[in-house]
């Protein structure tokens, strides 16, 4: 008897004392719907893993919260002007979280594995024929022809610097190890369940202001509303737009929205007889109600799309939105020929807003006559199945496909030529509608002739002009972000390309 | 005073009258074929008509269930979706049941060999649960209606072949059998003429509370994506269309969602209830 109570007196004894110490701790658990892949920043293909590998590691260069370029461990740098050399003063007196020291070797080693063409990433070193160590805090990168967005492919997560002895330790299982020199460092990973990151208590630039980072997989959207409102996250994205009045008048919970530099069209199939008509496809824009679409399939978190590249990239210029207008789009199917329309097939993933979307799209162009299935199926088989359309056959199918694209580098370049270029005929890139044209081709090389903005900006500019009328996709929208917090979180912010930064977070009473 | 005969069916009629429950569920089940053939002359609007200025609305004088997220009115895609859940549950079931019941007989009868090659078949079918076993049909296949409808019927093949095997067995010992057999009776006429009535009885039972089943199965294919495709008023269909607004808008789930609950238990019940009257052991 005397045995029990004092094991219950101990227990409430430690249950009190535990109290104030999980009161005190700064930790933050964060909701999302994907889940982490890998932590080899050099490997990694997808946005959510490279925006927790950014808290651990940084590059050369990085973004700002609002895409902006900024020099990270670089202090400095200068190009030439044909874009071919690319010189960089690192910052001095930085080591990784392991204690090795930052200079032109771990640079050097970092790009030299990148530059094996082993990893997902390799790619953004293809332009670079050689790094140069000019001494232990300056190196220089020589290209083999010029490339103007190569500032953006060192600012990419893709290449993020990784502690030199901590590659030598793990080799290619740094993955499960990712030491770098940013405000966390890396303590756990339960594949499929989280990844824990501990503040980095000797951070270069200040003080880290919470002790952790949980990051949670809840891919179902009930769920990750659920878990904020009851307390057991503090951080939440996406938050779904649909469910947005759940938490919109709630006291504790605070509503981020971010434009982002996602943008959705409908891939047109330009191969097809009826689809390779300019003014069908001129007729389709006219034909959709953006609006609408906006508003319903995608609960309002959208703007109309004005360009082929959303307004958040650089070198953006405004072209539309392309208006709303059946008689126009009437007038034009029967100039092309085809005053009842025809039958195309919807081709979409399932993820129910694109679903819904693509409904919406089947429903608003039965007024001009174009009828069809929805053929709906997972994300991975809707990507493996245009990958695999070759332009000699791809033809044969009338389809219009949702797509939708995000410029990891945040580049303009990146934004066009995987998608329109003749070059980026699948399998090679994402090309998928088989969109070919020779001016297009010209200008999206002469953006890469230079570094320099103003002669980038002409090109990209008169791309845009030209592209916008050639409809060569469904101008639909540009995603807007949304993300939910906890009142009392300060400091996270959502990236406009769906990543995030968590380096100033902190919980504020 | 004229002597009254007692028929059979009289007999199962006496019988049935008595399960209360079953006979509300048999006119509830007569109401969904009524509304299923009738459809186009009740339902207040067109199923597919989209008006977006009246998306999301709550249940009102105008849409009694309310308008989807597109603006159609619920009530009309539920009347519609009665079609499609009835003619794929009974479809389904009737082709299992005509496959399922002559290997059943076709087993029983003749035993040895083919008893085991169909029985053990059976058995590979029953090692699945019937979900299950249908997403696989529907991933060899390809999504769509008539491939939810194969697969249905497949999984529900093995439990006819069962049931009617049973029967089949005890049924061929009986006399009759034996008289028209030595009657010189072909097999065909002896299987389908003389064995098959006496097994239908446990077969109809398991027929009524199968189309329960089948309809559940098909509409749980379609929320999952693998059945009926947008813009089809499938109820399963519907529910996943409208589960992202759960807590903001009820009213998209609560109404297809009744209308699967309310059809599938009325299959079950009245199922219960033939059983019981077909059963000789209870008065």
């Amino acid at each position: 008897m005397k045995a029990k109570h004092l094991v219950l007196a101990a227990l409430m004894v430690l249950t009190i004392a535990a109290v104030p110490v999980f009161a005190a701790g700064k930790d933050i658990i964060y909701a999302s719907d994907s889940t982490t892949k890998t932590l080899d920043p050099h490997n990694t293909s997808d946005t959510y893993s490279g925006a927790i590998e950014r808290a651990i590691c940084q590059g050369l260069l990085g973004f700002d919260k609002n895409m902006n370029i900024i020099p990270l461990l670089a202090e400095s740098y200068t190009y030439n002007d044909s874009a071919t050399e690319f010189t960089f003063k690192l910052r001095k007196g930085i080591t990784f979280q392991d204690g090795a020291p930052f200079n032109a070797k771990a640079v050097k080693v970092n790009i030299d594995r990148l530059m094996t063409g082993k990893y997902v990433r390799s790619s953004l070193m293809d332009p670079v024929k050689e790094l140069k160590i000019i001494d232990d805090y300056t190196v220089k990168f020589l290209l083999k022809q010029p490339f103007g967005a190569f500032l953006n492919a060192l600012a990419h997560p893709g290449a993020l610097m990784l502690s030199p002895a901590a590659l030598e330790k793990y080799g290619d299982d740094i993955g499960s190890h990712p030491v770098g020199t940013g405000p966390f460092m890396f303590q756990e990973w339960v594949s499929g369940s989280y990844v824990l990151i501990k503040k980095n208590p000797n951070y270069w630039r200040g003080t880290v202001k919470v002790d952790s980072i949980k990051f949670v997989p809840i891919p179902e959207n009930g769920s990750r509303v659920a878990m904020l409102r009851a307390g057991q996250a503090q951080y939440i994205y996406p938050m779904p737009a649909e469910l947005l009045k759940l938490v919109e008048n709630d006291p504790n919970i605070d509503v981020i929205k971010q434009p982002s530099i996602i943008e959705r069209y409908l891939i047109f199939n330009t191969k097809s007889k009826v689809l390779s008509d300019e003014r069908v496809r001129q007729a389709i824009n006219y034909a959709l109600d953006k609006k609408a679409i906006i508003n319903i399939a995608w609960g309002g978190a959208a703007t109309e799309a004005d360009s082929v590249f959303p307004a958040a990239l650089p070198f953006f210029k405004k072209e539309g939105p392309w208006p709303y207008d059946l008689a126009k789009a009437k007038e034009l199917m029967k100039a092309a020929g085809y005053p009842n329309g025809f039958k195309v097939v919807f081709l979409t993933p399932n993820a129910s807003a694109r679903l819904r979307a693509t409904q919406m799209v089947q429903q608003q162009l039965q007024a001009i006559g174009i009828t069809g299935e929805i053929q709906s199926m997972d994300v991975a088989s809707f990507y493996d199945m245009l990958s695999k359309n070759k332009p000699d056959t791809v033809g044969d199918q009338a389809f219009i496909a949702f797509g939708g694209w995000s410029s990891s580098t945040g580049d303009a370049d990146w934004a066009t030529r995987p998608l329109l270029s003749t070059e980026a005929f699948p399998p090679n890139m994402s090309n998928y509608g088989f969109f070919e044209d020779k001016t297009v081709d010209n200008l999206i090389k002469a953006g890469l002739t230079s570094a320099d903005p103003k002669v980038r900006g002409t090109a990209y500019a008169q791309m845009q002009d030209y592209i916008w009328s050639k409809a060569p996709w469904g101008y639909l929208f540009v995603d807007t972000l949304i993300a939910a917090k906890a009142k009392n979180i300060q400091g996270i912010y959502p990236m406009a390309d769906g990543a995030f930064t968590v380096e100033e977070a902190e919980i504020v009473q | 005073m004229a002597e009254k005969t007692i028929t059979p069916s009289m007999i199962f009629w006496q019988k049935f009258k008595k399960q209360k429950s079953a006979v509300v569920a048999g006119i509830f089940i007569l109401l969904l074929v009524f509304v299923a053939i009738f459809a186009p002359f009740i339902a207040p609007y067109d199923p597919y008509a989209t008006d977006y200025s009246q998306a999301m609305m709550p249940p009102s004088p105008q849409h009694w269930a309310g308008t989807d997220i597109y603006g159609r009115d619920i009530l009309t895609r539920i009347i519609y979706g009665t079609r499609i859940s009835l003619s794929v549950g009974i479809s389904s079931v009737t082709i299992g049941a005509i496959v399922g019941v002559t290997l059943g007989l076709i087993s029983g009868f003749f035993g040895g060999f083919l008893d085991e090659i169909i029985m053990r078949s059976a058995d590979v079918l029953f090692a699945f649960p019937g979900i299950l076993l249908a997403i696989a049909v529907v991933a060899i296949l390809g999504p769509g209606l008539v491939n939810v409808v194969a697969a249905v019927a497949i999984f529900s093949i093995p439990t006819f072949a069962r049931i009617v095997r049973s029967n089949t067995l005890s049924i061929k010992e009986s006399l009759y059998v034996r008289a028209a057999r030595s009657m010189g009776a072909s097999n065909n006429r002896i299987m389908f003429v003389h064995i098959m009535p006496g097994t239908l009885s446990s077969s109809i039972v398991y027929f009524t509370m199968r189309i329960g089943t089948s309809i559940l199965t098909a509409s749980s294919l379609s929320f999952l994506g693998l059945g009926a495709q947008p813009p089809s008023p499938e109820w399963g269909a519907m529910l996943a269309e409208s589960r992202d607004y759960i807590g903001v808008a009820d009213h998209l789930t609560v109404f297809p969602g009744i209308a699967i609950f309310l059809t599938v238990l009325a299959f079950n019940i009245f199922g219960d209830g033939l059983r019981a009257a077909f059963d000789p052991k209870l008065q």
